[in-house]
């Protein structure tokens, strides 16, 4: 309970910064989906139903500072985070680069769950902001996925013992395939 | 029966989850222009830290913005010298931003309501902005949002204090417009950076440069609000209509202060 309700105040503290402090100092364009990059954190963490349940909080707390249509993000992250969950089953979670690759994975996968969820609300045009953005906000969330487990395994090894971040304690390089 | 669903109980409990998730979506599409409580509880909660970083950064914007390089910048007297000019500058600045907004504000023929922006949209999916004015000022969901350069959008979610405003740029925008030389009538269309304007027969006349206004059909947008002007114009292939390019004329990159039209549009 205590670790659903700090992921829970971990997506609220992602959605403070994907809203108003990283677009006062990041170009417009650069858009990090940190809510994207901890539901690919839960697919390490959670089991099925509970990570389900928080997957579908972020979604619902995404829709409340994004778009116009409540329960479209909702849908889109927990798809993400059941094919992702399922998918993590069958490789190795510790593999730094693994998890980049799932992160891209996602980053493709996202935008066109969208656009298919999206086909109820009609998006209009929607698919032409998913062809202009898709490669870049891809790259984006790989490099600031990259950028924060560098920051997490700088962590690991400056106070060992005192961070404990379940799922990513034996994160390095060395790890995995 | 019970031994199946023990048997099969992650299985069960997912497909209702998915079940649960997709009836909420189908249920709120079919209210789409409230806010519900729920929302109301996370922009107020959201509202103040919002704009706590808004102002911190604003500030920190005017202090560190202009410095020209970083020896003046580390000498500490030049600093606060600096630091004192760039906030005179950005008062400068604010002060015709804020006459503009004052001159259309004389103009327009309905009650008013100034605000700020305080948050952009969390992904590049959407095209979305918050509002520090929210019921408690007198806005409420599809009110119109303008600034002294033109149209900006309409707001789609409203909480006491803050608001959301669906840019005219998002995908899922579409507003009634007219071609202010010819009187052509279209819908321009947002695509995220910019507008498309649709359904302009290929005998009419339209050619770049030409100024796109709200037509005022539809009920939501004011008629004669400048939308954009025309960059690009193509005609040809087997279309019954143009493909007309539209650049915005709101530079929705530096939108800071907006006024909502509270008297103007209404939830359909």
């Amino acid at each position: 309970m205590t670790r659903c309700l700090s992921l829970l105040a971990l997506a609220l503290l992602c959605l403070l910064l994907q809203t108003a402090v990283l677009p006062a100092f990041l170009p417009a364009a650069l858009k990090p989906e940190l809510l994207l990059l901890l539901t690919v954190y839960l697919m390490l963490i959670e089991d099925f139903v509970r990570g389900g349940m928080l997957a579908w909080s972020f979604g619902w707390l995404l829709d409340v500072t994004s778009g116009a249509f409540l329960g479209l993000h909702a849908v889109v992250y927990l798809t993400i985070f059941l094919l992702g969950r399922w998918a993590i089953l069958s490789l190795n979670g510790e593999s730094r680069f693994l998890l980049l690759v799932m992160v891209a994975a996602v980053s493709f996968v996202q935008p066109l769950l969208l656009l298919f969820f999206g086909f109820f609300a009609d998006l209009g045009g929607m698919w032409l902001v998913v062809l202009q953005h898709l490669v870049f906000q891809a790259g984006t969330n790989v490099l600031c996925a990259a950028l924060l487990l560098l920051l997490v395994t700088h962590l690991h090894r400056r106070y060992p013992g005192r961070l404990r971040l379940p799922g990513i304690i034996h994160l390095k390089s060395a790890h995995g395939s | 029966m019970f031994e199946l669903l023990r048997k099969y109980r992650t299985l069960f409990l997912l497909a209702l989850l998915f079940f649960v998730a997709l009836s909420f979506y189908s249920f709120q599409l079919r209210r789409r222009d409230t806010t519900n409580a729920g929302e109301r509880q996370v922009l107020g909660l959201l509202f103040p830290m919002q704009q706590g970083v808004s102002r911190g950064s604003s500030f920190l914007g005017s202090l560190f913005g202009g410095s020209a390089d970083a020896e003046e910048f580390l000498a500490a007297e030049n600093r606060r010298l600096r630091a004192e000019l760039i906030g005179q500058e950005e008062l400068r600045r604010e002060n015709e931003r804020l006459k503009g907004l004052l001159a259309f504000r004389d103009q327009a023929a309905v009650p008013t309501v100034a605000a700020r922006v305080i948050g952009v949209d969390a992904t590049n999916w959407f095209q979305t902005v918050t509002i520090d004015k929210g019921s408690s000022d007198g806005v409420s969901e599809g009110a119109v949002v303008v600034n002294d350069q033109g149209a900006v959008g309409r707001v789609v979610r409203n909480a006491s204090r803050s608001s959301r405003v669906l840019l005219i740029t998002d995908a899922s925008s579409a507003v009634a417009t007219l071609v202010e030389r010819t009187r052509s009538r279209g819908i321009c269309q947002g695509t995220g950076a910019g507008l498309i304007l649709d359904y302009v027969a290929l005998p009419e006349d339209v050619v770049v440069g030409d100024v796109i206004v709200t037509s005022g059909l539809g009920g939501i947008f004011p008629k004669g609000l400048p939308v954009g002007v025309v960059v690009s114009v193509v005609r040809g292939g087997f279309s019954m209509f143009q493909t007309i390019q539209v650049a915005p004329a709101v530079d929705f990159a530096r939108l800071e202060e907006v006024l909502v039209l509270s008297g103007a549009g209404s939830p359909p």
